[in-house]
């Protein structure tokens, strides 16, 4: 496999997945840039491990690993961002959020624009740990098993987030349903 | 599951996620396009390294040096295995031959010689005394009685203060 088909193999690679793990990332950190941030480097550190060619084929990490590897780059990411805001915060410098309002989900029509929004700040508002299965879940499609590998949990525990993450965004988006 | 979470879930389904900024996806897919790693992998595997000179010097010093080490540290264990017998020998074989014991030592007096006044530094006067004595040693031969006998004459000086009030 030749250099130039295998970056190719990656574009494809990142044109299916892309948008699934930029969605993760946002999940994991608090902020659009912090977000792309996270996704760069992640790929950068994958295309570095995984873009030699086995056997003349190309071989993508799986998905779970991605997954994984994005966690712990929004984790680390966060610790560096917790230490520059403290140093900023003690010599008075003013942390302006350069982000833009981003859509998190594909539109079509200012109604499903307007739904989208309301389940984007109700993901944003459920606890963090459910928020990632249900991501995992529903947009990474990955199974409990793979789930529960990826966060190290069991998985049945990883299932019983996925409910009470349902449940949470039930309470908020609607509120007086029993 | 009840209905209502069900019909989240759907909701949730139906949801795509947004596509990548324009801006992300450039710089992504500049990342594949770079391949310098890919390269540096390859070139890793087929390296050779080559000494120059001076380090071939020194490795061959280097060898050298730890050859006469290692030379060195075998003779003296060696030798302080050859030492260890020695001493055990010396040790357990019993006095035999021409081992002298001593027998007798003595020290007679032979006489008190006058040294006359001395004046010290602080003014005080001594009167000087010098006895003279004879130290006399004897070893004794077991095996044939023979006898060596040393003599050393010695002396000692004293200072007697005298009271001047």
């Amino acid at each position: 496999m030749t250099e130039e088909s295998l970056a190719e193999s990656w574009k494809e690679w990142f044109h299916l997945n892309g948008t699934r793990l930029l969605l993760f990332a946002r999940g994991k950190t608090k902020s659009e840039a912090d977000a792309q941030d996270v996704l760069q480097d992640t790929i950068l550190r994958l295309w570095k491990s995984y873009s030699s060619p086995i056997d003349g084929h190309f071989d993508p990490p799986p998905l779970a690993l991605v997954y994984t590897a994005l966690r712990n780059a929004a984790i680390d990411h966060a610790r560096r961002i917790n230490r520059r805001t403290q140093r900023e915060q003690k010599s008075d410098f003013i942390v302006r959020d350069r982000d833009q309002v981003e859509n998190w989900f594909e539109t079509s029509s200012l109604e499903q624009s307007e739904q989208a929004q309301i389940i984007k700040e109700a993901l944003q508002q459920i606890p963090e740990k459910f928020q990632e299965v249900l991501t995992l879940k529903i947009w990474g499609e990955l199974t409990f098993a793979e789930i529960a590998e990826n966060l190290n949990i069991p998985a049945n525990t990883a299932a019983s987030r996925y409910r009470y993450a349902l449940d949470a965004l039930r309470k908020i988006l609607k509120p007086n349903s029993i | 599951m009840n209905t209502d979470l069900k019909e989240i879930e759907q909701k949730l389904h139906e949801l795509k996620p947004a596509k990548l900024p324009d801006d992300l996806s450039a710089k992504i897919e500049n990342i594949f396009e770079n391949s310098d790693h890919i390269q540096n992998k390859y070139a890793n595997h087929r390296k050779i390294i080559w000494f120059p000179k001076i380090q071939k010097l020194s490795a061959v010093a280097a060898l050298l040096i730890a050859f006469v080490g290692v030379f060195f540290a075998m003779l003296n264990d060696q030798n302080s295995s050859n030492e260890t017998t020695t001493s055990k020998t010396s040790v357990d074989v019993p006095l035999k031959n021409n081992q002298f014991i001593p027998v007798n030592a003595k020290n007679v007096f032979e006489g008190v010689k006058d040294e006359g006044l001395f004046l010290s530094d602080d003014k005080v006067p001594y009167h000087g005394v010098r006895y003279q004595f004879s130290d006399s040693f004897l070893w004794k031969n077991e095996e044939d009685g023979s006898l060596i006998e040393m003599k050393v004459p010695s002396q000692r000086l004293f200072f007697v203060p005298i009271k001047t009030d």
